[in-house]
């Protein structure tokens, strides 16, 4: 893990004092060089800092910060309007914060073919309900009269359609009836997930599921071309099992998604930046925890999957 | 009618108690993706 300190001791660097400026609520020129700052609350006791270049995680902010610090300042509400760039920085030092909380070695056991159909039966099912769940939002923020949501869940929920067909597709690919496989497998981490995505819509204010998906995305783009390479020499040639994993990448739509999303959630109040925030945040604790139920193991899989193999030549009909 | 201009709030904050960690989420990602996410999904909505 690469944390850095800003214990003098450990950080020369940081050892001088920092200024930050809090930007105006109407959007003028910012005269000073000082950086403009944004920060949330993302738990009782954690609290996330931002600038336009780097975030921070103050903790144990429930109590050990000093009277009159300006840590404790941190815990009060933020104030003030979101930039794109500080907006980002919160958001991504949201989801850092996650990986810093897990602080799990676990590992999933190694990719195997079986296995990579075990996670596309992950990506189907938390695809699959995503565009009806979107349009559900919509409405909500509608009748909040929050047009800026409403607009934003609609267009994603177009953006979204299909992408459990993907899924689908490359699970045929590696030549198993898909539809039968996606009954079978349902991860648990993937329900834990859609559970926690629905309970963000069924919400009368459905804003979670900004940072729910802001998340999902963000993440993505770690998964670049050589990582996808590395899937695709799993299989035999002629297999073409990653385009569900090419859509939520760098190389796929995810990139653009992400620039247009922190876009939005930057011309947000700051109670709403806030709430995305901690939503990123809870988000990402679901995504670097280790599997619910431990991990699906090849072995395991085997048996299950066996009798969901496609006649050969049915396949190469399929994907004409 | 008259028309008041809103006065921009300019505030600024020192930092010398500030306890943190700088956190970067990027290096997080390539740590975690060499083996795939914790939770054994493909991080797709
Ligand atoms: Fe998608």
């Amino acid at each position: 893990m690469n944390f850095k300190s800003n214990d003098p001791a450990d950080n020369q660097e940081q050892n001088s004092s920092i200024s930050f400026r809090i930007n105006p609520t109407s959007h003028g020129t910012n005269p000073s060089q000082t950086p403009t700052v944004e920060w949330a609350k993302i738990s009782p006791n954690k609290v996330i800092v931002a600038t336009a270049e780097k975030a921070w995680l103050l903790e144990d902010t429930d109590s050990s910060a000093p009277e009159n610090s300006t840590t404790q300042y941190f815990t009060q509400s933020m104030e003030g309007a979101g930039s794109i760039e500080t907006t980002r920085q919160l958001l991504d030092g949201a989801i850092a914060a996650a990986r810093y909380t897990v602080n799990s070695d676990v590992r999933p056991p190694a990719l195997t073919p079986r296995r990579w159909v075990w996670r596309l039966a992950g990506a189907y099912h938390m695809t699959h309900p995503v565009p009806k769940l979107l349009k559900e939002a919509a409405r909500r923020f509608a009748l909040e009269g929050h047009s800026t949501l409403a607009e934003w869940a609609t267009e994603k929920a177009k953006e979204e359609a299909g992408h459990d067909l993907l899924a689908l597709r490359d699970i045929k690919s590696l030549g198993y009836d898909a539809e039968a496989v996606v009954k079978e497998l349902i991860p648990s981490s993937a329900e834990v997930m859609m559970g926690y995505f629905t309970r963000s819509v069924q919400d009368d204010n459905p804003i979670d599921c900004v940072g729910y998906s802001y998340t999902l995305e963000r993440m993505a783009l770690g998964v670049g071309e050589e990582y996808i390479q590395k899937i695709e020499a799993l299989f035999p040639p002629g297999v073409n099992a990653t385009r569900c994993l090419r859509t939520h990448s760098s190389v796929g739509a995810d990139a653009e998604h992400v620039e247009e999303t922190v876009e939005m959630i930057a011309g947000l109040t700051s109670q709403e930046r806030v709430r995305i925030a901690r939503a990123c945040y809870e988000t990402a604790l679901m995504s670097f925890s280790p599997a619910y139920n431990g991990y699906m193991t090849d072995e395991k899989l085997q048996p299950i999957l066996d009798p969901l193999k496609l006649d050969q030549s049915l396949i190469s009909e399929m994907s004409a | 009618m008259i028309t008041i201009a809103t006065e921009v709030k300019y505030i600024e904050y020192k930092f010398e108690d500030l306890k943190a960690i700088e956190i970067n989420l990027q290096d997080i990602l390539i740590e975690e993706l060499k083996y795939g996410l914790s939770n054994d999904l493909v991080n797709s909505i």
